[in-house]
């Protein structure tokens, strides 16, 4: 008996209500911060952004409220219509050649290949390369005539013959989809690879003893298990891609003419050389709220159907 | 019959000299490589069910992996159903392999787990016939309620039948588990010990059970292979490897809990023969120490079951003098540990006898032993080999 009280006095009191009412700040306390910095660095300019485009702004002067005109005026704009269709075409070329030469290229890296760990470090080179650096790269390699690929390529086997790629309408945004694919195959290829080598090896050994073949194995197992991976490496380049600036800032600017505007390269020029800073955040807001939604729609459905995220 | 047909491979499978050497971690292959299996031979024939068993690392997970194909032996053949499976890849051997590791496929639920055999190439079946038989053992495992989870939202145990199942629903060549139950609870693995002994029994293909536990090797064997360090100590019925154990090893992996070993040295005085460890000295009966004076060695092991020493009070004649250890009780019989200076053995006896070795179990108090004159064993000191005759 004795025992038994003198445990239940040792035992500690149970928690009251007020202690756990005064530690509710804690948990704000810590994220604090984080959030500070995240409303400061990107909230406010974003804010500020949804505010300028509500605004006549030219000339660096914000004017008056003008409600939707920004919205409308750059909705009736060819030129807005011309950079979603081209800033379109390009990640439909780029993205899904990057995402199949990439997991073929992580299926072939998981085969055991010779040489892998020299390989790798050879790959990551693109994608560690500054998107300017990459940039220049590539104008040199196909500037007009004399560039490396242009002279012993292109003008050796008389293709576009007395131009560069990039002075093309018509060429000069595949040869930004080809530098966007050198540039990014690396990355996607590493990622996936990464995911290969993540899955477990019990039920390759399962499918083995059943009889299965490699194709049934990659078909039933790989691509099932590697889905997650692949939605959610595919929507990150899918954005990257759509929004993509650098690369194209530096080999055209945009041109010839307007053939390789993409919305990113737009709102710089809207800003920068025409000064209409209303529209151009209208055109900001606008490709914003259009990832939003797709953003929203895909999570949704990779949620249900692929079990990712 | 058959065999003749079969240009003289008999049915049922038959290993020969599986000999399987893995390189240490670290260094080169073919210097000093690690040898994990040393010539095993074993025959099963159709509906025979072998236990294989043995400490972990005797290799037997090694074995299976070869049998199904998943590992190509350094040496040996391998037969089965009149076939020789040398050059036969895995997925053309009829083998049903249960992992110890499971090996569940993480995307599919528990259903698709246990229908996926039969849609694969070797054992594909009209999908009605599937369903039927995979709600049969389901319902069997009891885990049919379970039928629509993923394996992540699995405990241990559920994932191990899900992993039993997919291997029950096959008509294979040949049934591989490889510690099929081990991670189910006690009540579970005594219903599921007995129904899936009787099914596999049920099958004309022969069947493999790799258990590390003795006692459920005997309990399910029609025959059992005792494995320590990749070679094969002991084959036989359940009967003989626990009437008459091999050698020490076995010993060691049987009872529960398993019998006391004692190394002792032999002693003659007079016309007995005594076993002498310290300060103890135990005569041995007639025929074991006939034995004993044959096999002309002084180095000795002497093997007792736990159930076979009784108390006596501390003193006593004849008896030997132990301390108490530990004391047990499990309700319908106690574990009572004894130091025999410097050894541990295991004593399992009636709860009242344990009671009446003092309050708090007598822990620390000085307490007598006898042994049985019947039910001994003797091992050479040296080998661990049983002697001859006993």
């Amino acid at each position: 008996m004795t025992r038994a009280s003198d445990r239940m006095t040792t035992e500690p009191a149970p928690v009251s209500a007020p202690v756990l009412r005064e530690r509710r700040w804690y948990p704000y306390l810590l994220i604090g911060p984080s959030m500070i910095m995240l409303v400061v660095v990107s909230l406010v300019p974003f804010l500020y952004a949804v505010y300028l485009s509500f605004h006549a702004a030219k000339f660096g002067r914000v004017t008056d409220f003008i409600g939707f005109d920004n919205y409308a005026a750059l909705l009736a704009d060819p030129r807005f219509w011309n950079s979603i269709g081209v800033a379109a075409t390009f990640v439909v070329i780029a993205v899904p050649i990057e995402f199949m030469l990439g997991l073929t290229g992580a299926l072939v890296l998981n085969q055991n290949v010779r040489g892998r760990s020299l390989l790798i470090p050879l790959l990551f080179m693109p994608t560690m390369m500054a998107p300017i650096v990459v940039g220049l790269l590539w104008k040199i390699m196909l500037a007009g005539s004399w560039g490396f690929l242009s002279y012993n390529v292109l003008e050796r086997f008389d293709i576009l013959p007395g131009t560069s790629v990039f002075a093309s309408p018509d060429y000069a945004l595949y040869a930004l989809i080809f530098v966007d694919i050198w540039q990014w195959t690396p990355f996607m290829m590493l990622a996936f690879f990464a995911g290969l080598q993540a899955l477990p090896l019990g039920p390759y050994r399962a499918a083995a003893v059943d009889g299965a073949n490699p194709l049934q194995m990659f078909f039933h197992i790989t691509l099932p298990l590697m889905t997650p991976l692949l939605a959610v490496i595919g929507l990150l380049r899918f954005i990257d891609a759509f929004k993509v600036f650098d690369t194209i800032y530096i080999l055209t600017g945009g041109g010839p003419g307007i053939s390789t505007e993409t919305p990113s390269i737009l709102a710089n020029k809207m800003t920068f050389e025409f000064w209409n800073i209303g529209e151009a955040s209208a055109l900001a807001v606008l490709v914003w709220i259009a990832f939003f939604a797709f953003c929203s729609v895909f999570y949704q459905i990779a949620k249900k159907k692929l079990n990712a995220f | 019959m058959s065999a003749i047909l079969n240009g003289g491979i008999p049915p049922g499978l038959t290993a020969r000299g599986i000999a399987k050497s893995f390189a240490r971690p670290g260094a080169k292959p073919k210097v000093d490589p690690h040898k994990v299996l040393h010539e095993i031979g074993i025959e099963v024939g159709p509906g025979e069910l072998v236990a294989i068993t043995g400490p972990s690392g005797a290799g037997k997970s090694t074995f299976c992996r070869i049998l199904a194909g998943l590992e190509r032996p350094d040496a040996g053949t391998v037969t089965l159903a009149g076939r020789d499976l040398g050059a036969v890849p895995a997925g053309q051997r009829r083998v049903a392999l249960m992992f110890e590791s499971y090996a569940l496929y993480p995307h599919l639920t528990v259903r698709g787990n246990a229908l996926s055999p039969l849609q694969a190439p070797g054992g594909r079946l009209a999908p009605a016939e599937a369903q039927k038989r995979v709600d049969e053992v389901l319902e069997l495992l009891e885990i049919r309620h379970l039928g629509e989870r993923l394996p992540g939202a699995l405990s241990g145990g559920q994932k191990q039948r899900v992993a039993l199942a997919r291997t029950l629903v096959q008509v294979p060549d040949l049934f591989l588990l490889d510690e099929p139950i081990s991670h189910l609870d006690a009540k579970l693995r005594h219903k599921l010990r007995g129904e899936i002994r009787r099914r596999l029994s049920a099958q004309s293909a022969p069947s493999i059970w790799a258990t590390p536990d003795g006692m459920e090797a005997l309990s399910v064997g029609d025959r059992v292979v005792v494995l320590d360090q990749g070679r094969v100590e002991q084959v036989g019925t359940p009967e003989e490897i626990w009437q008459r154990p091999a050698s020490a090893r076995v010993a060691r992996l049987l009872g529960d809990p398993p019998m006391n070993l004692i190394e002792g040295t032999l002693m003659r005085a007079a016309d007995t023969l005594y076993v002498t460890r310290r300060d103890m000295r135990l005569a041995l009966p007639p025929a074991l120490a006939a034995a004993a004076a044959r096999h002309g060695t002084d180095s000795i092991i002497l093997g007792v079951r736990p159930d076979g020493i009784s108390f006596a009070p501390a003193g006593a004649e004849g008896a030997v003098a132990a301390e108490i250890y530990s004391n047990e009780p499990f309700g319908k019989h106690a574990i009572v540990t004894i130091d025999l200076g410097a050894l541990l053995a295991k004593v399992k006896t009636s709860m009242a006898a344990a009671a009446a070795l003092g309050a708090d179990g007598g822990i620390g108090r000085g307490v007598g032993i006898t042994f049985p004159a019947e039910g001994l064993s003797l091992f050479d000191g040296a080998t661990g080999r049983a002697l001859a005759g006993t």
